[in-house]
Parts: C-alpha cells; sequence; structure tokens
C-alpha cells in the first residue's frame, strides 16, 4: 500500500497549484497567450534553475569533501 | 489610482550608516557561521551532540530539523498572505505581499539549506534528486523535497511577475542604476496591453500559492506524523499542527517587517494603519488557532488510557524535563494573543507594538518546533532503553543562528534591490514614459 499512495499525493495534491497556474494562465480573461507564455516560461526556468543549482551544489560539495 | 505612497520608495533610496553596519555585524556572523559548516564538512556531524536513538541514548534530529520545521512553516504562512492578498488584489496590502514573497523565498531558502546542513555530508544531496523518482512513491521525504522546490519556484515566479508589473509602472530612471538595471531586465519585451493580463495571471498564481499552502504545506509536519514507531510523533494532526504554526510565524515575520520598516523609512502612507490591524486580526486568529490545536494534539498522550510511551513524551513536555520550555513556549504565544484581543488599537498606532508581539510570538513557535522533533526522540517507544539526552553543541548554536541571522541579511539587501510595492500615484505620468 505504501507504494501506491506517493502517486496519487505527487499528482493529485502537490502539484494541484502547478495545473492551476497553467490553466488560468492559458486560458484566464483576458486571452493573451504572449504574456501566459512569459510567466510559464519564468515558472519553468525557475524550476530548471532551482532543481539545477541543487544538483551543481551537491557535485561541488563532492569535489571539496575529502570523503 | 489617486492614493499617494511615494514611501515606498524610501528604503531604495537612503543607505544610512546604520544600515550598512547591520549589513557589517551580519555579514560577519555569515562568516563566522561558514566557518562552523566547514568544520563539520571536515569533521562530519560528530562536532554535533546528534546519535542514534537507543543504544547511544541520543537523538538523530535536533535543532537543524527544528530550525527547518519553524523556516518551512514561515515559508508556508508567509506565501498563504500573499497568495491571499494577490488573489482578492488587496491594494492595500500590496507592501505586505512584497514583503510576504522576499520571505517566503528565502524562509524556504533557509528550510533547504537546513536539511542540506543535516545531511553531514551535503554531497548526498544528489543522491535525493537521483532517487526522487523511486523515492516520491512512497517516502513522505521526498514529498517534502517536492513541496519545498514547488514552493521555491511558485514565490519566485510570483515575485517576478509582480516585479515586471510594478516596475513597468515606475520611471526607472528615477531608481538608483542597480535597481534600474534589474527593472530593465524584469521588464524585457513589455506591452503596455500586457497589463491586464499580469494582473489577472498574478491572481491565478495567488490562487494556486493559497492552495500550495493548505495542501502541499502540511507535508513536513507528515515527516513526523507517519512515523508509527515513535510516540510523540505518530498522528493525524500532525499535517495540520505544522500549518497552524506556519501560518502563525509567517504572518508574524510579515507584522514585523512592516512595523521595522514603517518605523526606520516613516512609510506611515504605504503602511497606514488599518494595514496593522489586519495583520493584528490574522496574528490574533493564527494565534488562537495554534493554541488548539497543540492542545488536541497533546490531549491524547496525557489522558490515563494513553499507551506508555505517549504519556511518558506528554508527561515530559507538561510537567517534566521540557515543562519550563514548552509552557514558555505556549505562554509567548497565550500573552501576545491575549494582549492583541485586549488592546488591539491602541497598541498598533505605529506598528512597533504589533512587531515586539510578533517577535514574542516567532520565539514561541521556534522553540516549540525545537520540542516537537527533538522531545520524542528521547523516549524509545517499548524497547528497555534509557531517555536520551541532547545538548546542541557549540558548532550545532552557530549553523543555526548563523542561519536566521543570514536571512534577516539577505532581506535587508533586498529592500535596497527591489521597490517594496506597487507606485500607486505615479501610474499616469510612467504610462506616457513607459509608452
Amino acid at each position: 500500500m505504501t507504494t501506491t499512495i506517493g502517486i496519487p499525493i505527487l499528482l493529485g495534491l502537490l502539484l494541484l497549484p502547478i495545473y492551476t497556474v497553467i490553466a488560468g494562465f492559458l486560458f484566464g480573461k483576458p486571452r493573451d497567450f504572449r504574456t501566459a507564455g512569459i510567466g510559464l516560461g519564468v515558472m519553468a526556468v525557475m524550476a530548471v534553475f532551482m532543481i539545477g543549482s541543487t544538483a551543481m551544489m551537491g557535485i561541488a560539495f563532492g569535489l571539496i569533501t575529502p570523503f | 489610482m489617486s492614493t499617494t505612497n511615494n514611501t515606498i520608495l524610501t528604503p531604495l533610496k537612503t543607505l544610512s550608516v546604520k544600515f550598512l553596519a547591520l549589513v557589517v555585524v551580519l555579514g560577519i556572523a555569515a562568516l563566522v557561521m561558514l566557518e562552523a559548516i566547514v568544520h563539520q564538512l571536515q569533521h562530519g556531524l560528530a562536532v554535533t551532540d546528534l546519535a542514534s536513538w537507543g543504544t547511544q541514548e541520543g537523538v538523530t534530529w535536533g535543532i537543524y530539523i527544528g530550525t527547518f520545521e519553524w523556516f518551512a512553516g514561515m515559508a508556508v504562512g508567509a506565501l498563504a498572505a500573499v497568495g491571499y492578498i494577490r488573489y482578492n488584489e488587496l491594494t492595500r496590502y500590496d507592501i505586505i505581499a512584497r514583503i510576504g514573497e522576499l520571505w517566503a523565498l528565502i524562509a524556504g531558502l533557509s528550510a533547504a539549506y537546513l536539511i542540506v546542513i543535516d545531511l553531514g555530508r551535503p554531497d548526498r544531496v544528489l543522491n535525493i534528486l537521483t532517487a526522487w523518482f523511486v523515492t516520491v512513491q512512497y517516502s513522505p521525504l521526498a514529498w517534502d523535497v517536492t513541496f519545498v522546490t514547488a514552493l521555491l519556484v511558485m514565490t519566485s515566479t510570483m515575485l517576478i511577475l509582480s516585479l515586471r508589473r510594478d516596475f513597468s509602472e515606475m520611471n526607472l530612471n528615477k531608481l538608483p542604476v542597480y535597481t534600474a538595471l534589474i527593472g530593465e531586465l524584469l521588464t524585457l519585451g513589455f506591452r503596455p496591453e500586457e497589463r491586464e493580463k499580469l494582473d489577472s495571471m498574478l491572481r491565478w498564481l495567488g490562487l494556486a500559492l493559497l492552495i500550495l499552502a493548505f495542501t502541499g504545506g502540511m507535508v513536513p509536519g507528515w515527516l513526523l506524523g507517519v512515523v508509527g514507531a515513535q510516540a510523540g510523533w505518530y498522528g493525524g494532526i500532525a499535517g495540520i499542527a505544522f500549518l497552524s504554526a506556519g501560518l502563525l510565524s509567517g504572518v508574524a515575520v510579515l507584522a514585523i517587517t512592516a512595523g521595522v520598516l514603517r518605523y526606520l523609512y516613516g512609510m506611515e502612507e504605504a503602511l497606514p494603519e488599518e494595514v496593522f490591524v489586519g495583520l493584528g486580526k490574522a496574528l490574533t486568529l493564527f494565534g488562537f488557532v495554534y493554541l488548539v490545536v497543540q492542545f488536541n494534539n497533546l490531549l491524547p498522550s496525557i489522558f490515563p488510557m494513553a499507551p506508555l510511551a505517549e504519556s511518558q513524551v506528554g508527561e515530559a513536555m507538561l510537567y517534566g524535563h521540557f515543562a519550563t520550555d514548552f509552557w514558555l513556549a505556549m505562554a509567548a504565544v497565550a500573552i501576545p494573543m491575549l494582549i492583541l484581543v485586549l488592546f488591539r488599537e491602541r497598541m498598533l498606532a505605529g506598528g512597533v507594538g504589533l512587531a515586539v508581539v510578533s517577535v514574542v510570538m516567532l520565539w514561541g513557535v521556534w522553540v516549540k518546533s525545537q520540542l516537537t522533533v527533538i522531545e520524542p526522540l528521547m523516549y524509545s517507544s517499548g524497547l528497555p532503553y534509557e531517555v536520551g539526552t541532547y545538548v546542541p553543541t557549540l558548532v550545532e548554536w552557530v549553523i543555526t543562528i548563523g542561519a536566521i541571522l543570514v536571512a534577516i541579511l539577505l532581506f535587508s539587501i533586498a529592500t535596497k534591490l527591489v521597490p517594496m510595492g506597487r507606485l500607486l500615484d505615479d501610474t499616469a505620468s510612467t504610462e506616457e514614459v513607459r509608452n
């Protein structure tokens, strides 16, 4: 059972705000796909930046820690 | 758009000796913390008082995780406030939303930072990332990593898009050169007809932040609540307990910041009394809810039918080893809450009174966060071990207090880089400039 609870929590709960933003930006009035695209682009870039910088930090610490 | 709030730019345009002194002092604190981190990296978690549960009679999580819970809660509370303000377009509270965006981001980063510190070997953060696709199927820790990442991504998106709108309404030539550069970057490709859509998008983002706060915002509580073998942690109220603490500490940090900004920069127009009355009402409500949840959390453990390990944890908290800390923490929330109920209008006049009671409440929540994480670990459930001990070492104190001081440093610097809100009275003239 424990291995099945994570996916509903991820897709049904944790990602709910992301769905809200995507739907709201694209289909909320006034319709303006350019501005919506800029907003979603900012969010995508920040996601890549947050995950990427965490990975880079892990790699950097791996290089400087002598064990 | 006739409201005057020119003072919103005052922090940007002034640079006093006192401010520079503050930055220097906090900068020195950051360097001392850095030295402690290097020390911990060289010698490992042996420099802390953390030890295995059971035979080593220690605790596995200490003030790093306790303070993580406090920072994560603060981020949740701050983003809930931002979401509420942006979704309902509460123009009067615009400056509170900006303060909240900055604090949610800084508190979220501080929480993530303390988790990395607690790993002992920070390079193991790569394991968290590479194993995520498997662990997210069953591990609350993986859900927590997902939640904190979502929090940081959505808060930074809110900050960037709201700044894009605010900068588009300002004459960048009147701002300090570094702020103007940030403004130029964030308004790249801006078109005036974009503004209405940006308003709508900020509302949607506000709704999403509210959803995130009240759903994902419970996850750090589940880290404790799902551990069936640990008395004092296990139970269905852990997520709600975390959320109630977060709402209180998040709003408290906004109230402190607003009070300090108003006092230091004379921002009476930008931060009118009604804003502090609103924040005071929110603090009163969240303080009350926090105490009710704490009562519900503790009652089963001190009732005569409680399992032995549960009653040991509850009794140590209420009457035993931790009673002083516990009751001081509860008093630090309850007394300010009663003061707010009884004297709200009078003491809120300048914002300073609200800032003072908020500091006390924030301290109370911090102490209780430590007790929530650490105290149950000292009591083994159903095993014949001695009661564990934990006394944070100097390294732990330096890193933990350093994290708090660095957060204050980051916010202080941010007040000199970005406007604290939307400039309301200058719209017509700046629209001409932008067009």
